[in-house]
Order: structure tokens, then sequence, then C-alpha cells
């Protein structure tokens, strides 16, 4: 058997690519934590459930921080660099990181309440505010995630995405 | 020609990333064994095998901070 090298395939090549793919795991959670009251009254907390639940707390506990620091700290500044109109939706942008951070604190501590035995649902409001503040955040972020593509050039793209994969090694 | 990959040292969604860029270079008939940390989604690597016309065939190891297993082109099942 040959073994390949990770290194020939970090993406940092690809560093909106990352971004996006970061929202498509957001957007598939909230699916999933959408169907998880209706699912959990009908069948319980069962293995397959508690299985979808550890990722999801996976995810947003580990992940999206850091997909968070990848824009704060390298996405955003690059963009405003080149184009500085787009400071006030980046202001906006970070101040719903907070309300998201927020948001998912109180559905984390649900979340493994449920895994350890101590509830049998999810409270539905806590889950359509999260989901909602995601939603709303995501059609401001996805837009500029475009202007990167546009006024990004390739040496600033690569060196972000290099940041970015490095900030994803265990 | 098998093909082994450790993704085990990166972080969601970098494996996913790169196992679908080693993927493109793998022709039919090939094995691509990956090995992931816990903290991967089995299942979106389930929707990549799918999309890119390769089945998941089996995980071949499951050890609590390691996950393994072997993608091969849909074709070899037929």
């Amino acid at each position: 058997m040959l073994n390949l090298s990770p290194q020939q395939f970090v993406t940092w090549d690809e560093p909106i690519e990352m971004l996006y793919a970061c929202h498509g795991k957001v957007k598939s959670f909230c699916r999933q934590l959408q169907i998880l009251p209706d699912y959990l009254a009908e069948h319980g907390c069962n293995q397959a459930v508690k299985n979808d639940v550890q990722q999801i707390l996976n995810y947003f506990n580990q992940s999206a921080p850091l997909h968070h620091d990848d824009e704060e700290k390298d996405f955003f500044p690059a963009l405003i660099k080149q184009l500085p109109q787009a400071q006030a939706e980046v202001d906006l942008l970070e101040q719903q990181h907070e309300a998201l951070h927020q948001n998912w604190e109180q559905l984390a501590a649900q979340l493994n309440e449920l895994l350890n035995g101590e509830r049998d649902n999810i409270d539905r409001e806590l889950i359509k505010r999260f989901v909602a503040g995601y939603e709303t955040h995501i059609a401001i972020e996805e837009p500029l995630f475009e202007l990167g593509r546009e006024y990004l050039d390739e040496g600033e793209l690569n060196a972000i995405g290099k940041i970015m994969a490095e900030r994803r090694k265990v | 020609m098998k093909y082994s990959l450790d993704l085990t040292a990166y972080r969601c969604p970098l494996p996913l990333l790169m196992a679908k860029k080693a993927l493109r270079n793998v022709s039919q008939g090939d094995e691509l064994h990956l090995r992931l940390n816990q903290w991967a989604s089995v299942r979106d690597f389930e929707l990549l095998a799918a999309e890119m016309g390769f089945k998941l065939e089996q995980e071949l190891e499951s050890e609590k901070e390691v996950v393994a297993f072997r993608l091969r082109t849909s074709g070899d099942f037929l």
C-alpha cells in the first residue's frame, strides 16, 4: 500500500472553499437540530440520536470557533484592506458571532443534559433562536466570501489559507 | 493500486477537503484507505464518496480515537 503524505493535499490554496465548507456543516447541523425535538418525542434518545448530538457538540465546540477565528483574524482584515467599505458589515458580523456563541452555550448545555440522561427533549424556542441566528448571519456573510474571491489576489488567499490550515492541526 | 492517507492530524473541515483532493487522483479499481480522528463525521465522507462515484466499503478499524475506512470506485461493486 502506498502511503500518501497529507501535506500534498492541504488546501491552503482554497480558503474561500474552506469557509463555505464550514457553512455547509452549520447548515446541515441546523437542519438536524430542527427535526430533533419531534424525533426525540417519537423515538426517545436512542443511540443514533446520541451519535448525531455528539457530532453537533463536537462541531460547534471545536470547529465553529476556529471558523470564526478564520474570519475575524484573517479573512475579514484581508478583505477590508482591499475593500474598506465592507467594514460596517464586518462589524455587524463580529457582533453576531458573540450572540451566536451565547446561543450555543445555552443549547450545548441542554444537549449535554440530553446525552447524560438528565432531560428527554430540547427547548424548541432555543433551537429556533440558534438556527435563525445562523440563517441571518450566513445571508450577510456569504456575499462577503464572494467579494473575497473577487478582490483578494492569489498571494493573499494563499497566505490566509495557510494560516487557516495551520489552525486545524491537532 | 491501494493508497493510504492519514488525516488524523487535522480538524474539520480540512480532512474532507483533503480527501476530496486525493479522490480526484484515484483511478478506477483503486482503493483509498482513510484514517480520521474522533472529531470527523463519517457521514460527511459517505456523502463525499457518493458524490464522487465511490463507495465507502467498510470500516476497517474503530478505536477510541481513530476511525478508518476504505473507499473504492463504485464500479468495483457491480
